[in-house]
């Protein structure tokens, strides 16, 4: 994926991708974020999951690929 | 007209003077020097380059011949570029070398219009093949191969793309063999036209190779490209071509950019177009038969 305001290059993984495209069509919390990964990849959204996720989430805000809102 | 087409004492005169203007690839590069042993080099292993008809050159490039004040009794060579030297001098023994290196190094910086890769690229049966890699995987080697077996010479350097159009330009330039790697090609293609061997380099010994006649002939005919494979030569290995996946071959390649970042989103498109368009291998190797006959199956099945 190519981030024109910073001009860089991500390698996304099939999850990363789908959170990025979740959150391009509107804002969402963490839990349906996890909610909507965990039916499209078939795993359970237990407690790490959720951790992984959030983990995620922070790092994509760090790049500036995504944005927190209230 | 070619370069062999001039008598040797005129050659001389040429690019002691108003400067050699050749057609490398999509540049006219103007060279000048006064240091006799280089132009002789450059009689022989230029033979078949093109004179520019065009007043205009891309590359302006000098080799001087200077006396260090530490030294003053040995003779070394200064390149310049546009009147600045990029680098330190070498011994006049490098001069060739030098000059080589300070061409690369000026399309490697000021060349932004096009894509930019550090790629061998040849060609067979219309189609482009990439062999991206960084220095000292045996692009040269194994470029100076191929195109002494029937394979197109386009650089065993430089992957010049247009990022729009997705075409490859040919720039065929005399190919430094290092080390090792000189007498096993002069072993496996006795009829390649060597230069001097230059010891002592920041690479060790170097002996440049002429590209053949029908390369530089064809030096203008872009072609795309169909095959990208990222090669390695592992001594005593079998020979092993992998499919790769285009994920894993796209950072391989845009990592393999020198203007990649530069370009930006057009960079991007160019390397997603090239990955989507290309077949993507990695390449292990040992022997020069093995790696022939492999490619020239896979060129074959078009």
């Amino acid at each position: 994926m190519f981030q024109p305001e910073a001009g860089k290059t991500h390698l996304l993984n099939r999850m990363s991708i789908k959170i990025i495209t979740y959150l391009s069509q509107a804002p969402a919390s963490t839990d349906e974020i996890c909610h909507t990964l965990a039916v499209k990849f078939q795993l359970t959204s237990d407690a790490a999951f959720l951790r992984n996720i959030d983990n995620t989430l922070h790092h994509f805000d760090a790049l500036g690929l995504i944005k927190k809102v209230k | 007209m070619i370069v062999g087409q001039i008598p040797l004492r005129e050659f001389s005169m040429l690019i002691s003077n108003q400067g050699l203007r050749v057609v490398i690839g999509p540049f006219n590069v103007c060279i000048i020097t006064t240091y006799q042993p280089l132009i002789v080099q450059l009689h022989k292993l230029y033979k078949n380059y093109e004179l520019a008809q065009d007043e205009i050159a891309e590359f302006h490039v000098r080799i001087v011949a200077t006396r260090p004040i530490r030294k003053p009794l040995s003779v070394y060579v200064r390149f310049l570029l546009d009147g600045q030297s990029p680098f330190a001098d070498f011994p006049e023994e490098q001069a060739l070398a030098v000059l080589e290196w300070g061409i690369n190094l000026a399309i490697a910086i000021r060349v932004n219009n096009l894509m930019l890769l550090h790629s061998a690229v040849l060609e067979r049966n219309g189609h482009v093949l990439l062999f991206p890699a960084w220095p000292g995987s045996g692009k040269t080697t194994l470029s100076t191969v191929l195109c002494h077996r029937g394979f197109r010479l386009f650089s065993d350097e430089f992957g010049l793309m247009d990022p729009q159009a997705g075409v490859f330009f040919p720039i065929p330039r005399l190919m430094p063999l290092k080390n090792e790697s000189i007498n096993v090609v002069k072993n496996y293609l006795p009829e390649a036209i060597f230069g001097q061997e230059i010891p002592n380099t920041q690479k060790g010994t170097v002996a440049h190779v002429r590209p053949p006649e029908e390369s530089m002939r064809r030096a203008q005919e872009s072609a795309k490209a169909k095959w990208i494979i990222f090669p390695k030569w592992i001594a005593n290995s079998k020979l092993d071509l992998l499919s790769l996946p285009d994920s894993e071959a796209f950072m391989l390649l845009a990592s393999n950019s020198f203007n990649y970042e530069i370009l930006g989103e057009t960079g991007f498109q160019a390397v997603t177009s090239l990955i989507k368009t290309c077949i993507c291998y990695k390449l292990v190797y040992s022997e020069f038969d093995d790696v022939l006959a492999a490619i020239q199956t896979l060129t074959d099945d078009i």
